[in-house]
């Protein structure tokens, strides 16, 4: 969804271009680096390409029809950076030629639909692309790159004070859903098709350079350790739904639990109630998690090595 | 520097949190007397931005009905005076040149000739689109479940020709000495009438404040 100017909130756009602005420098850095001058003109065509393919309707029945967004398609093809610099200077076009898209949240659309987009439809092809789930993985970037976009665009609108109901949330949510399983079976159908045609182009892309994906996880590793730290000073300390239900109905579950853990209630108990108690717990919890995650990662790629052997 | 006036003025619609009528006047006004001056069809641009409308129309309407009515107003009319804006400028100013102006404000170069490329071949290959879609059509295509795979075929088919296309662009560009980076072109020179027209439109752009 391209964001028109002055629809975000004055902090939020100018928050959004501030990330913008070093991440686009840092990505049309990356992408010099990674492709040598022939593929300069690629660049620019495939972008130009996009244009085009979006004419192409697809029909899905009851009389609609849809369209290519391409971001995965591009991360698929030319590797994720190269992809992200394409579809903003896509959004760019589209701004100052099209008029799709304000000037000044450039840079909130640059971050949902070139940076975040492209990152969430490349990330499922990089992780499976050699595997027999490979076109799975293409409709599951497609659907995440659309989906994560519209999500994004949701949330920068919620937080500019763009009060939408419940039910409207919903409904939009759904609607980019159901988008997103389209953006899904159009960019498999065509990567399929170009494999068919001409398989060396459709394995033409770079692998992605691992910083990317490491830079990435660095940075979800130091919000988790952020929120899980601080986040407890903000958290609500109201019931949720099903433990205010089971109040309501005179449920008392927690008296007699099957196991005593010494970290019951997200605490630890020696500590009583405090925030480091809570705190602490919470690090611990998710130090577990990941350790529960890296071994299992490892047993899966073991039997994946097992399988292309 | 129009795009350094463009920024100002939609940065200052931005903050404008609770916009009165006079102050909507008279950023209408400005763009009205920049339109003018540069001799621009007034009737065609204010009817070309109205095409944000339908899109902004919906979330104002969202706002409308939780009950509050101003910011539901100021979401519509800062939105179509900043789509006014953008058409002033880009009627008045080709993206080439806009281009360039964003490599001398330090863009990335990589970035600006991939957007240069992309203006570019948009049109030559949008067109090869609707060519390939008129083709589909008077060969029997027609809506269903085949033309679903059919409508994949036509974009494998445009994607090949892109392909070979980019291979024939980077062989002229390099008979036309292209050595990895393309030449930036030149700026036009800036007088101080331009400096004093900026300027003011920027002034005028802070004075809507003071309505």
């Amino acid at each position: 969804m391209h964001i028109p100017d002055n629809f975000l909130a004055t902090p939020v756009w100018a928050t959004l271009d501030a990330i913008a602005m070093p991440a686009v420098a840092l990505v049309s850095r990356r992408a010099r680096a990674g492709t040598d001058t022939s593929k300069l003109p690629l660049l620019g065509v495939m972008g130009a390409f996009v244009f085009a393919a979006q004419m192409i309707n697809f029909p899905v029945g009851a009389g609609t029809s849809g369209h290519l967004v391409g971001g995965t398609l591009l991360a698929c093809l030319l590797g994720p950076e190269a992809a992200a610099l394409v579809v903003t200077s896509i959004l760019i076009v589209q701004a100052l030629v099209f008029q799709d898209g304000g000037v000044l949240a450039l840079g909130a659309n640059i971050f949902n639909m070139a940076l975040c987009g492209v990152l969430a439809g490349y990330l499922p092809f990089a992780w499976l692309r050699r595997t027999k789930w490979k076109y799975h993985a293409v409709f599951l970037g497609g659907l995440c790159s659309v989906f994560v976009s519209g999500l994004l665009a949701l949330a920068e609108l919620t937080l500019s004070g763009i009060r939408m109901p419940p039910a409207l949330l919903m409904i939009s949510g759904l609607l980019f859903l159901v988008n997103a399983v389209l953006e899904g079976a159009i960019t498999t159908v065509v990567v399929r098709s170009i494999e068919r045609m001409n398989p060396a182009l459709a394995g033409d892309a770079p692998e992605a350079h691992r910083r990317p994906v490491r830079s990435f996880t660095g940075a979800v590793a130091l919000a988790s350790l952020v929120l899980t730290s601080f986040g407890i000073l903000i958290a609500s300390t109201a019931p949720d739904g099903l433990e205010q239900l089971g109040m309501k109905m005179g449920l008392h579950w927690n008296n007699s639990p099957v196991l005593d853990s010494p970290l019951a209630s997200y605490q630890i108990q020696a500590l009583g109630a405090t925030w480091l108690s809570k705190a602490a717990a919470g690090l611990l919890g998710l130090a577990a998690i990941y350790t529960v995650c890296v071994l299992g990662g490892h047993v899966l790629a073991r039997a994946r090595r097992t399988y292309t052997s | 520097m129009k795009l350094a006036w463009l920024l100002a003025f939609v940065a200052s619609l931005s903050l404008l949190r609770v916009p009165t009528v006079a102050q909507l006047a008279g950023a209408l006004a400005l763009l009205i007397v920049i339109g003018a001056c540069g001799r621009l069809p007034l009737p065609n641009l204010l009817i070309r931005a109205a095409l944000v409308v339908p899109v902004v129309g919906l979330f104002s309407l969202i706002v409308y009905l939780s009950g509050d009515h101003v910011r539901a107003w100021a979401i519509l009319s800062k939105t179509y005076l900043s789509a006014l804006a953008v058409l002033l400028v880009a009627s008045t100013t080709p993206l080439a040149s806009i281009l360039e102006a964003a490599r001398w404000y330090r863009v990335p170069a990589m970035l600006v000739e991939v957007t240069q490329l992309l203006h570019r071949y948009s049109f030559v290959l949008s067109s090869h689109a609707q060519q390939l879609r008129i083709a589909f059509g008077s060969r029997g295509g027609r809506a269903g479940r085949e033309s679903f795979q059919a409508s994949a075929g036509i974009i494998a088919v445009l994607f090949s020709r892109t392909y070979e296309r980019a291979t024939l662009i980077h062989r002229a560009m390099l008979g036309r000495g292209f050595d990895g980076t393309m030449p930036a072109g030149k700026l036009a020179q800036i007088r101080m009438a331009d400096v004093f027209l900026i300027l003011g439109g920027v002034a005028c752009s802070i004075a809507v404040h003071l309505l």
